[in-house]
């Protein structure tokens, strides 16, 4: 489409519409020609008396368009809106149908446009001002857009919150899985979370009843105590990556030599990658089955995972609590990438000595030795003394192995999973 | 002529399709005869084999001068013979080209491989190279620079005198989309694909001013406050649906005066140099695209005296980014013309 306007008046003077989309226009100066480039294979030649006379090389087609006056154009609209029946209506000019004014076209009408704009700005009088202010809108909010975010500020276990948000972000699964994971990670709001509702990170945050935990800093998670490290073994652990993959190396360096190494660090990455995939094990499961792996690999660290689950059931003497004593068995079973288990046991096994002296050694020597499918062991936290915690681990009646009553399958670890409880 | 009544215009190229190549000599003469009257040339063989890009008539209205596909050609017509002259065969597309005599004789091509060719009447007289890939030429006889602008803030600068590149013009935008020269003083104005205008002298070679012509349109529907909120929705709809609001069009009046930027949008915004406010807006009307409802009761309709013509025939993707590609002036009046991928713009001289 080519159209043509007075300079002068701004009046639409004609319009050209070629068979094709037009590329380029050329006008022949001083004449009415035009050369239109269009996205077919011939050009478009066009001529306009209105604009010119014809050029001097081809002033036939003076004689020729008085022959070709018969398919001159017909009227022209420029400004005319279309307009449907239901839009005239609206803008109260239903009377005007029938007249001069409006031209019946498709399913509706053409409508001269400053009567148009007329009617609708009678119509519609604050029309101006609200795509005004809409405008202003938008471009505030545009530029407040631009500026970082602000974050609704939690005093208290700010990080908490914040991964409590990311997790309800999430989509659903992963958000129940998330749920396990908040549950786990925070100890008051754990079984009231778990038991809660879908999205649990959600409830947490806007539930009255816990609000407190994150106003009153009475509630405020202790990240520096041995209790928190007990049941998030994973921040120490990565903190400390790095030192435990040059521990490992060096130790497969000492027994087999590079090869050894190379994919013992392998086993390792891999092993962390389940870590990340399943949330809700990760937090329980990590430091248990450190443990275990220490309970085969070698000495030093046996006493780890033991000692560990037996400060967590000392600590919280008044209330009954649920962790896990062997999470995976096959991995303690068969041959465990070693590697990370020396380097985190090691590290396990410092904490360890400050608080209780590597006491529970034994227990956990015989948790690795258990066999396949065994427990998930529930305690109350009365019961759970490190001595009677050996007698469980060695086949005690105490525990119950309930491998048919499993809460949650270890769908990705593989090992069978019993829940005993109590 | 009465208002409302649109000029006549002649068809003289029957465009469209040509007669295919594959007919026999005595097959396309007897068709040719056949439909003489539809067949009307009045430049012989003013076709390409796929499509036509670019066409400019040189400036002492002996020559016009056409690139196209496909292979990537350019034909050159002499008009007086009303015939071709001779066609050359480039590596790759011709983006844009600039002829920069008065006559056919030397003219400088951009193609889409970033590379600028000099042509002289023996051919191909130099190739040079741009870091950017190019979009818009402009020729300044004054300081005898060509200027190119393209895919970056840049605008190089080749000296023509010297043979050699000069320090570019910082423009600060995304890209160039469009050039236009100042037919008496050389004022260089610089069409943004940030959808601004910017006009910048040459000599001391800093900004002299911009302008945004898209707050023009937006004003101009705005104030007419025809469903003032119906029109920004749908301002904003095109805006999500276009992502670049382009000035894809530059071009002064042959007196200087008026400068006419055509928009992405399909809008002529039309401003007096000595002011910042436009003079005029026109609205190509893209938007108003004819569903295929429309357009089969359209073509069932009897040929109808009244035209509407609501921009555009064809559903189609903007292509390159710009909408309006075209501006063009003619001597004597100050000539605007907004082409739209399926539209261009005439401003015709007040008489």
């Amino acid at each position: 489409m080519i159209r043509v306007w007075e300079a002068a008046t701004g009046e639409a003077l004609t319009c050209i519409e070629p068979p094709a989309d037009v590329n380029d226009v050329a006008l022949y100066s001083d004449s009415g020609l035009l050369f239109a480039a269009l996205e077919a294979e011939k050009l478009g030649v066009y001529f306009v008396p209105a604009l010119g006379p014809a050029p001097r090389w081809c002033h036939f087609i003076d004689a020729l368009s008085e022959e070709m006056e018969e398919q001159a154009t017909g009227a022209l609209y420029d400004d005319y809106k279309f307009v449907r029946r239901e839009e005239l209506t609206a803008l109260g000019l239903d009377a005007l149908v029938g007249t001069s004014v409006l031209r019946p076209y498709m399913h509706g009408f053409f409508i001269d446009a400053r009567l148009h704009a007329k009617a609708a700005s009678l119509s519609q009088p604050f029309a101006y001002e609200q795509w005004r202010k809409e405008r202003v809108a938008a471009k505030l909010e545009a530029k407040s857009g631009a500026r970082i975010a602000p974050r609704a500020r939690v005093k208290v276990n700010a990080e908490l919150a914040s991964e409590l948000q990311r997790a309800r972000a999430k989509a659903t699964p992963a958000a129940q899985g998330a749920s396990a994971a908040g549950s786990g990670a925070e100890g008051v709001a754990a079984d009231a979370a778990a038991t809660g509702a879908a999205a649990p990170g959600a409830s947490l945050l806007h539930d009255r009843r816990f609000a407190s935990l994150f106003s009153n800093p009475d509630f405020a998670i202790d990240t520096a105590a041995d209790e928190y490290h007990e049941r998030h073994p994973h921040g120490r652990d990565r903190a400390s990556a790095a030192a435990r993959r040059a521990d490992a190396s060096e130790d497969d360096d000492d027994d087999d030599g590079e090869n050894g190494g190379v994919e013992e660090e392998e086993g390792e990455e891999g092993e962390e990658g389940e870590e990340e995939g399943e949330e809700e094990w990760a937090e329980e499961g990590d430091g248990d089955g450190d443990g275990d792996g220490d309970g085969d690999g070698d000495g030093d660290g046996d006493g780890d995972g033991r000692g560990r689950g037996a400060t967590a059931a000392t600590a919280a003497a008044s209330e009954p609590r649920m962790f896990t004593l062997a999470q995976d068995v096959l991995v303690g079973d068969g041959s465990p990438p070693a590697a990370s288990r020396v380097g985190s046991s090691a590290s396990f096994a410092e904490r360890l000595r400050q608080t209780n002296g590597g006491g529970g050694g034994h227990a956990a020597a015989d948790a690795g030795r258990r066999p396949h499918g065994a427990l998930e062991a529930t305690f109350t936290a009365g019961n759970a003394r490190p001595a009677k915690r050996r007698e469980a681990g060695a086949g005690g009646g105490r525990f119950r192995p309930r491998g048919a009553a499993i809460a949650r399958p270890a769908a990705g670890r593989g090992g069978g999973k019993g829940k005993g409880r109590r | 002529m009465q208002r409302g009544e649109a000029a006549k215009v002649y068809n003289l190229s029957s465009a469209g399709k040509a007669l295919p190549g594959w007919l026999s000599a005595k097959r396309r003469r007897s068709l040719q005869r056949e439909s003489a009257a539809g067949r009307l040339e009045v430049v012989q063989n003013l076709q390409f084999p796929t499509a036509c890009a670019r066409v400019k008539v040189s400036a002492d209205g002996e020559t016009l001068m056409a690139t196209g596909a496909y292979p990537p050609q350019l034909r050159a017509y002499e008009l007086r013979e009303l015939s071709m002259k001779y066609q050359y065969h480039f590596v790759s597309d011709v983006v844009q080209f600039q002829i920069l005599s008065p006559d056919w004789k030397k003219a400088v091509f951009l193609l889409s491989d970033r590379t600028l060719q000099f042509h002289s009447q023996f051919g191909k007289h130099h190739a040079t190279r741009i870091p950017h890939f190019g979009r818009a030429l402009a020729y300044q006889r004054e300081t005898c620079e060509l200027l190119v602008g393209g895919a970056g803030p840049e605008l190089f600068r080749l000296s023509l005198e010297r043979g050699s590149h000069l320090s570019p013009l910082q423009c600060g935008c995304a890209g160039v989309a469009a050039l236009g020269v100042h037919p008496a003083h050389g004022m260089l104005a610089v069409g943004t694909t940030d959808g601004t205008v910017q006009c910048w002298d040459p000599r001391q070679r800093r900004m002299l001013g911009s302008c945004r012509p898209f707050d023009a349109v937006d004003d101009a529907s705005g104030a007419a406050g025809a469903a003032a909120a119906a029109a920004a929705a749908a301002a904003a709809a095109a805006a999500a649906a276009a992502p670049a609001l382009e000035v894809s069009a530059l071009r002064f009046d042959p007196r200087g005066l008026q400068l006419a930027a055509g928009t992405s949008t399909g809008q002529v915004v039309v401003y007096d140099i000595r002011r910042a406010t436009p003079l005029r807006v026109k609205d190509h009307m893209c938007k108003l695209r004819p569903g295929p409802t429309a357009r089969g009761s359209r073509s069932q309709a009897p040929a109808s005296p009244a035209q509407v013509r609501p921009a555009d025939r064809r559903p189609q993707v903007p292509r390159r980014g710009g909408a309006a590609h075209h501006l063009h002036g003619r001597e004597g009046d100050p000539g605007v013309g907004g082409g739209d991928r399926g539209g261009a713009h005439v401003h015709r001289a007040a008489r």
